[in-house]
């Protein structure tokens, strides 16, 4: 399974240790990434960090290569943007999208879209919403 | 009627939106996360203004998105103007969004309950929104099938924005043109050269278009 994943902060990170024993595959992406936090999964062969500047030219390309697209950045506006856009490129790659601010995620979750807030990131939820 | 408009994003757009507004005695209020063009804002047209981000649920419903007719999303950034539009709808099913694209590849995915009325930013004007909001009369006239056109006739009605403006001055769509004006005493003109006055009528023709137009949003809004 190959998992990618947009915006790299302390959720992602949360979300990974979930996911890096059960997924071959997962690239991250961000537009800047600290050098600690590369150093950190360098020794993890089945995940790659990817430092992109625009990736919103590129959110097709990108999409196109995963089997699975965790839309995770810190702007909920930007990661629901990017559900959009995606859903109307390809409606077929399963999407999962962090929205921060609870009262967004509500909106959101009434429109059928699959969301993850803080609230809601046991394991158990998060694997059944990536259906791993 | 007294509108009340939501106006999401400060920016010559919006304020010239505004300028229009105002000689119509519509109430409207703006809404921007930017302080200092707020500042700069309330030196314009006074205590209007919401300090915020127009896709926050608090900021939305502090401006009265409650009980406002119009949202206009009208911010640079379409990521803002799309998410605004969602939840401005959210809050109240009946406001009218009216949603400006700035980059034309996004434009598939403007679709659906949430977006009324788009323009492209290629298009804009703030009279072609502020037509949108005016109350002018429109008539459908005749659909040519073979030419996939139609003919309209708008009629200027007392509180126009297009009265004392040439006909040329109009905000029209794409492939659109105007095939006479008719004045109030039944003269029919075609070379345009006469400012619009009350009760003047402009015949247009326009491409037939899956896509809202000003003028079938027009139409809409009168049936």
């Amino acid at each position: 399974m190959k998992i990618t994943i947009l915006g790299i902060n302390e959720i992602t990170e949360h979300v990974l240790r979930y996911i890096e024993d059960i997924c071959e595959n997962i690239v991250m992406y961000d537009t800047e990434i600290s050098a600690d936090l590369k150093n950190k999964y360098k020794s993890k062969n089945n995940i790659t960090i990817i430092e992109h500047n625009d990736i919103e030219k590129d959110l097709f390309s990108i999409s196109d290569k995963a089997e699975r697209l965790l839309i995770l950045t810190k702007d909920d506006v930007k990661n629901i943007f990017f559900y959009y856009k995606i859903r109307n490129y390809n409606n077929d790659l399963k999407l999962l999208v962090l929205i921060n601010d609870f009262s967004l995620y509500e909106i959101y979750f009434e429109k059928q879209i699959n969301v993850i807030n803080q609230i809601n990131l046991e394991k158990e939820n998060l694997l059944t919403k990536l259906n791993l | 009627m007294e509108l009340y408009i939501i106006i999401s994003g400060i920016n010559e757009i919006s304020k010239n939106l505004a300028i229009n507004l105002l000689e119509h005695s519509d109430e409207f209020i703006f809404v921007d996360n930017n302080e200092k063009k707020i500042k700069k804002n309330e030196g314009i047209f006074g205590f209007v203004n919401q300090h915020g981000n127009s896709y926050s649920k608090e900021t939305l419903i502090d401006a009265g998105v409650e009980r406002a007719n119009f949202f206009i999303a009208a911010n640079e950034d379409d990521k803002i103007n799309f998410v605004s539009s969602q939840i401005a709808k959210n809050i109240n099913s009946k406001i009218f969004n009216i949603v400006l694209i700035n980059d034309q590849s996004n434009i598939d995915i403007f679709k659906g309950d949430d977006f009324d009325f788009i323009i492209k930013s290629n298009q804009i004007t703030a009279d072609t929104i502020s037509s949108v909001i005016e109350n002018n009369t429109v008539l459908h006239l005749f659909t040519n099938t073979d030419s996939h056109t139609e003919i309209l006739m708008i009629i200027i009605s007392e509180n126009s924005n297009y009265i004392g403006k040439n006909p040329n001055e109009i905000s029209l769509p794409i492939n659109s043109k105007i095939i006479a004006v008719i004045n109030s005493s039944g003269n029919i003109n075609y070379d345009y050269s006469t400012d619009l006055r009350v009760l003047d009528k402009i015949l247009i023709q326009i491409p037939l278009k899956h896509e809202k137009t000003e003028m079938n949003f027009l139409n809409e809004k009168r049936n």
